[in-house]
């Protein structure tokens, strides 16, 4: 990992076309502006974790067996 | 016309028609290389769809409506979340979310946090993160009093 020192007002160049500046920082938090095209998503770290995680799960469970629980439960019609 | 079969143990051998195949040009979150998808319905299981990668035949999602089970699901995005779409009209976007299929050990679950977008115009999705915290990833409507799924 590239670790870089910046102060408050200060920015980093990732490519030519990602720019990440350092908005502020108060006490154990730092405010980050980032300039990016649209085309490349932008998360915080805890929430694309959850969500790639999230995933993995769902692929992880479908399989056949799954499906044949999920069947009887999800879709049968009422009273049947 | 048939372009390719599905591979997953899920709809193994099912030809995949070229209305059928959708492009996601970021990828999923996380998983940025599978770009080409098949969704094609579940048969055995209606309202559930798969959406199957055709990059990785090993990697499918069972996916639906969120509102078949949370009526109330309102989605919030980003101003520009539709950008990669070409920004089609709301109404023309199609909505659909994951899903945990129960297992020994997991429970049903769906998530919330963030679905899966299509423009069916253009044969393009994309998954967004909802900007409602409130969303879960996990969501589990028997748990939470929603209402189950009939066909």
């Amino acid at each position: 990992m590239l670790v870089l020192t910046r102060r408050e007002g200060e920015w980093i160049a990732v490519g030519d076309q990602v720019l990440v500046k350092v908005l502020g920082v108060k006490g154990d938090s730092v405010q980050i502006g980032i300039t990016a095209p649209r085309e490349i998503p932008v998360h915080r770290g805890e929430i694309y974790e959850q969500i790639r995680a999230a995933t993995e799960a769902a692929r992880r469970s479908a399989s056949p067996d799954a499906l044949a629980r999920l069947v009887p439960k999800k879709t049968q019609s009422p009273g049947t | 016309m048939n372009v390719e079969t599905i591979q997953h143990p899920l709809a193994a051998g099912r030809p995949v028609r070229e209305d059928e195949v959708w492009e996601f040009p970021e990828g999923l979150i996380g998983f940025p290389a599978l770009k080409r998808f098949a969704r094609v319905e579940l048969d055995e299981a209606p309202p559930f769809q798969l959406l199957a990668s055709l990059d990785e035949p090993a990697f499918a999602l069972v996916i639906v409506s969120p509102w078949i089970q949370v009526p109330d699901y309102e989605l919030v995005l980003a101003d520009d979340a539709l950008a990669p779409l070409g920004n089609p009209s709301v109404k023309d976007v199609e909505v659909a979310v994951s899903v945990v299929l129960p297992g020994p050990e997991t429970p049903y679950s769906l998530n919330l946090r963030a679905p899966f977008l299509f423009s069916a115009g253009r044969r393009l999705g994309l998954q967004r993160a909802s900007t409602d915290d409130r969303h879960s990833d996990r969501f589990r409507p028997e748990a939470s009093g929603a209402s189950s799924c009939s066909s």
